[in-house]
């Protein structure tokens, strides 16, 4: 584990994977409650993909915040933008087929990458009532890839079953502060497994069996630039806040 | 976003839209919600059905006083609301004169047509933000959320509302005013004739009704 004067913790690693499948032009969307991909978004246009299309819920479009906000619907996050693209706009493009890469969360995934973000419990008579999906269940089957987040992973989260079934669809990869999953022929499979933790920690705390036919590499550690890029973006570690 | 579909089914007037996506959701079984099948293509979509609300609110940093409502940065679903329901309520945190917004037509979000009152509102969108007036008041929001289960603590969240103060003098105001026209005989100018739940006129609340012009 890494402690509080480490170079970098692994929620960081979480940012930076996601930020690392950012491809230069396309055209990828945060929505609410979503401080890690909207770190993740600001770090790759800094580094590898400065010509990013970037949407957000708040209307931005290659926006310009002053400081990154704590809530990811603040309209800070539409500060100098040229144009506002207003929520039925966004959702338009994306069922449409016109986005390319969505970021969502979860509070429980299971081995196909489907989410849970709707009730834990039996759903007639749950024990917590979660937000809602906020439009999960449109974006995940309508979006050229979903990349999915979690602050937390642990076995009461990463299930063989779903309490419920929020969003299924074209989920990519599942990046967690233990591993990277990629979803290959729908099942999720390890794609690394960051520095700071070991196959036997992700297996030993995923509730859903994993291939493990090959070995496992591990995930890149931050490079110095990434380091910067991330704590010039993120100087006040909003990423730090993200619900566990 | 089966929410936004369903206004968007009632601003267009019709009983339900069909919507992309959905597929493998639970929600479709859980919501009740039907398919229909595209008799061009055979292809199957949800088909949500209309969610029309009576009434929208709709907080917005100006309005005139004919309900021309203007919003600058995003308008979230404040446009779709007003569109959605049968009838919409502008809160604006000033209201400015119809020439103004006249100058920009096209800059107006809500346009009175839709809109059956009009109440002004400073800081109406504490502790949430009200683009580019004010931020969000995020340790507002954790008192909020901290003083849920104690009313003393509530209280005090509630007193530290920044438009109190700019409300009590307002009806400071209108209750010097109205002591004066009793003084002098003169009868009060009735509030203008409103219908139903719009006829609540406030110290600071400017109504204009929407007449027989309401839809739905």
């Amino acid at each position: 584990m890494t402690g509080r004067d480490d170079p970098w913790r692994p929620i960081d690693l979480v940012v930076l994977s996601m930020a690392r499948l950012l491809r230069n032009g396309e055209i990828a969307f945060h929505g609410v409650n979503s401080i890690l991909p909207m770190v993740a978004v600001a770090v790759a246009r800094r580094l590898h993909a400065p010509g990013l299309q970037a949407l957000n819920i708040a209307g931005g479009i290659n926006s310009e915040p002053r400081a990154l906000p704590r809530s990811t619907t603040d309209p800070e996050l539409a500060f100098g933008s040229a144009a506002i693209l207003s929520n039925e706009d966004f959702y338009d493009l994306c069922m449409r087929g016109g986005v390319d890469t969505v970021f969502l969360g979860a509070a429980q995934v299971d081995g196909q990458g489907r989410t849970n973000v709707s009730v834990i419990g039996p759903p007639d008579r749950p024990k917590i009532k979660l937000p809602g999906g906020g439009g999960a269940a449109v974006l995940m089957p309508t979006a050229g890839r979903t990349i999915v987040s979690r602050a937390e992973h642990s076995r009461r989260s990463f299930v063989e079953r779903l309490d419920f079934v929020t969003a299924a669809g074209n989920v990519d990869r599942v990046v967690t502060p233990l591993c990277v999953f990629r979803r290959v022929q729908g099942r999720l499979q390890v794609e690394s497994v960051h520095p700071s933790s070991s196959p036997e920690e992700v297996i030993e705390r995923t509730g859903f069996a994993l291939a493990a036919d090959r070995p496992w590499p591990a995930t890149p550690l931050p490079t110095p630039a990434e380091l910067r890029a991330l704590n010039e973006v993120d100087p006040d570690r909003l990423r730090d806040l993200e619900r566990r | 976003m089966g929410i936004a579909t369903g206004l968007r089914a009632a601003a267009q007037g019709v009983s339900f839209l069909p919507i992309a996506g959905f597929q493998g959701s639970d929600l479709v079984a859980a919501l009740g919600l039907k398919t229909v099948r595209d008799p061009y293509t055979d292809q199957e979509f949800v088909a949500v059905p209309r969610l029309q609300p009576d009434w929208a609110i709709v907080h917005v940093p100006e309005a005139d006083m004919s309900g021309n409502a203007r919003i600058y940065g995003s308008p979230f679903w404040d446009r779709l609301m007003a569109r959605a329901a049968r009838r919409t309520i502008v809160t604006a945190e000033r209201i400015v004169p119809r020439e103004e917004l006249a100058r920009q037509p096209e800059r107006t979000t809500v346009p009175e047509v839709l809109v059956a009152a009009v109440v002004e509102a400073p800081s109406g969108a504490w502790p949430g933000s009200c683009y580019p007036l004010y931020q969000v008041d995020y340790p507002a929001v954790e008192r909020y959320l901290s003083a849920l289960d104690d009313d003393t603590a509530f209280a005090a969240y509630l007193a530290d509302e920044p438009g109190l103060a700019a409300r009590r003098a307002d009806l400071a105001t209108t209750a010097r005013l109205a002591d004066e026209a009793a003084a002098s005989e003169r009868r009060l100018s009735a509030p203008p004739a409103v219908e139903d739940e719009t006829n609540q006129p406030g110290p600071a609340t400017l109504v204009r009704t929407l007449g027989d012009a309401a839809r739905g």
